[in-house]
């Protein structure tokens, strides 16, 4: 911003126009317009799927094929919802998945953050090496362990479970890798401070670290919850 | 126990000569998430490659093959090779679409001001919803009589199948998995802009440089590390592709459309070999793991990490 005011003569205003090439000087460029029209247009192509999904949902099934590029078919048949939510248990399913989401997630969250704590403060043998090897693992198509873990989850009897949706699941490298990379930028003398005022190192992770990777927990959570929710239904 | 903590130990992960390590303390830590680790990911991974050494049925007795699943596999499967062609081609086209797309798009969205936000959750939004949903409703949109056909009726154009087309049917497939993947990549790369300091862009405009210019030679070397991020885990997931040829042509037609995984899942799940899927699935990890190799080993040449 400073070297930005010193750049430029006084006569226009620096902050409006930061991105801008200098050709711009005017208030508002006509391709302003033009970029936000577009970016309407635009938004709504892509959103389009979502508006033909609810429309859809409103159709008579035997209209569902013929109403052509038409929003509305003959009558708005809001009975969908209805079978939907009584043709197969949608209640208990919606539960399921919730279920499935936030233990897998909770589970998630407790290994990684233990996992990512002793791996971006701690002191081993083969530490990088170790975590090199678990990073590794992302690398790993889901695919290539689904046969045998369905034959572990076969042999267990665990198979048509939620513990056989949620437990294998969770101790993927992603997250503590994501807590560990923040953990490395973060000073560590919050840490050190709670220490010198006598707290264990369970307090210190569930006082001082949780708070301050919260932000990220809540991003990569919610990417995570949304996977299992499709991996779960998908299988 | 907490005493054993070095103050100043580990700093940014560095270890300076001569501390004590913590073995017991980091044992108990990790314990459950390498505990999980070896059960659910290393264990499955060595039995996978165990089980490809046999001819493996769901239910009976596996029987001692050797190698002649891969035999099987290169030489006397001419699927396996179609089936490969497909993934690959659908890999580059979706990996060099997707990332192009996203470039463009956050780029003109960092521009885009007060929208910018707003419109970045709307290219996430088929991220988090569900992949069968999204995919269902773009069959939907698809079929011969769909909603893009009658639309391109209006103009007078009689539309194609697009689904049921061997030449159209991967790019059907192509257009839906990157409209659904890209929010991702426009996020990833939206920070990476946000992260590229604009004093860097103002010097290189009194430099003289102009819009195009500072994007290639500024911008762009600035973002290589968010790029070559997408361009990874793009390519990765990319070789995985399955829920969208499974929903929208189940392979088809012919074998047009058909990927590896879906070719490892009917055979490990339909044809009752889960031998022979084992075997496909190394197949998958030993080129995924090459060109994720191959990749990092360019690392240093195409990224910048220099602030």
């Amino acid at each position: 911003m400073t070297t930005e005011t010193l750049a430029k003569p006084a006569t226009d205003k620096p902050t409006t126009h930061r991105r801008h090439s200098p050709g711009m000087r005017k208030k508002k460029h006509p391709g302003h317009y033009i970029s936000r029209a577009g970016a309407i247009l635009v938004g709504l192509v892509f959103f389009f799927p979502f508006l033909w999904m609810l429309a859809t949902s409103l159709k008579p099934t035997s209209e569902i094929f013929s109403t052509g590029a038409s929003f509305l078919a003959s009558r708005v048949e809001w009975s969908n919802y209805v079978t939907a939510w009584t043709a197969i248990p949608f209640g208990r399913v919606i539960i399921n998945s919730f279920l499935v989401a936030i233990a897998g997630a909770a589970l998630t969250t407790v290994v990684s953050l233990l996992s990512a704590y002793a791996f971006a403060r701690m002191q081993f043998k083969h530490r990088d090496k170790l975590f090199l090897v678990f990073l590794g693992t992302l690398v790993l198509p889901q695919e290539v362990l689904v046969i045998p873990l369905y034959i572990m989850m076969n042999k267990l009897e665990l198979v048509n479970s939620p513990t056989a949706l949620i437990v294998p699941f969770a101790f993927g490298a992603f997250g503590a890798f994501l807590i560990r990379q923040f953990l490395l930028s973060l000073p560590e003398e919050f840490e050190e401070a709670a220490r010198i005022d006598g707290a264990g190192s369970i307090r210190i992770l569930w006082s001082v670290i949780l708070p301050l990777v919260r932000a990220h927990l809540q991003w990569w959570q919610s990417s995570a919850s949304s996977t299992t929710g499709a991996a779960s239904s998908g299988r | 126990m907490m005493t054993a903590l070095p103050t100043l130990a580990v700093k940014n992960g560095r270890k300076p000569a001569g501390t004590p390590g913590h073995g017991r303390l980091a044992a108990a830590y990790l314990a459950p998430g390498m505990l999980g680790f070896l059960v659910f990911i290393v264990l499955p991974l060595v039995a996978s490659l165990v089980i490809s050494l046999f001819d493996w049925p769901l239910f009976g007795a596996p029987e001692f093959v050797g190698l002649d699943n891969y035999a099987r596999m290169l030489t006397g499967d001419p699927v396996f090779w179609t089936v490969l062609g497909n993934t690959l081609f659908f890999a580059v086209s979706y990996t060099v679409l997707n990332l192009v797309l996203a470039l463009a798009v956050s780029t003109w969205l960092h521009h885009l001001g007060s929208w910018g936000p707003f419109f970045r959750v709307l290219f996430f939004i088929p991220v988090v919803t569900p992949m069968v949903a999204n995919a269902l409703v773009w069959r939907l949109m698809l079929t011969d009589d769909g909603v893009v056909n009658s639309f391109l009726a209006n103009f007078g154009i009689d539309g194609p199948s697009w689904l049921s087309d061997s030449q159209l049917a991967m790019g059907s497939l192509i257009a839906m998995s990157v409209w659904q993947g890209i929010g991702y990549n426009i996020i990833v790369l939206g920070a990476g802009l946000n992260g590229i300091s604009p004093n860097l862009l103002e010097a290189a405009r009194i430099d003289g440089a102009g819009a195009w210019q500072r994007f290639f030679r500024v911008v762009l070397p600035m973002l290589s590390p968010s790029l070559f991020f997408c361009t990874v885990m793009t390519i990765i997931g990319s070789f995985k592709v399955f829920t969208q040829p499974y929903l929208l042509t189940l392979g088809g037609p012919g074998e047009s459309t058909n990927t590896i995984v879906l070719y490892l899942y009917r055979n490990g799940f339909s044809f009752d070999k889960l031998g022979y899927a084992s075997a496909l699935a190394w197949a998958l990890f030993v080129i995924v793991m090459l060109i994720t190799a191959l990749q990092f080993s360019q690392q240093k040449r195409l990224v910048n990490y220099d602030n």
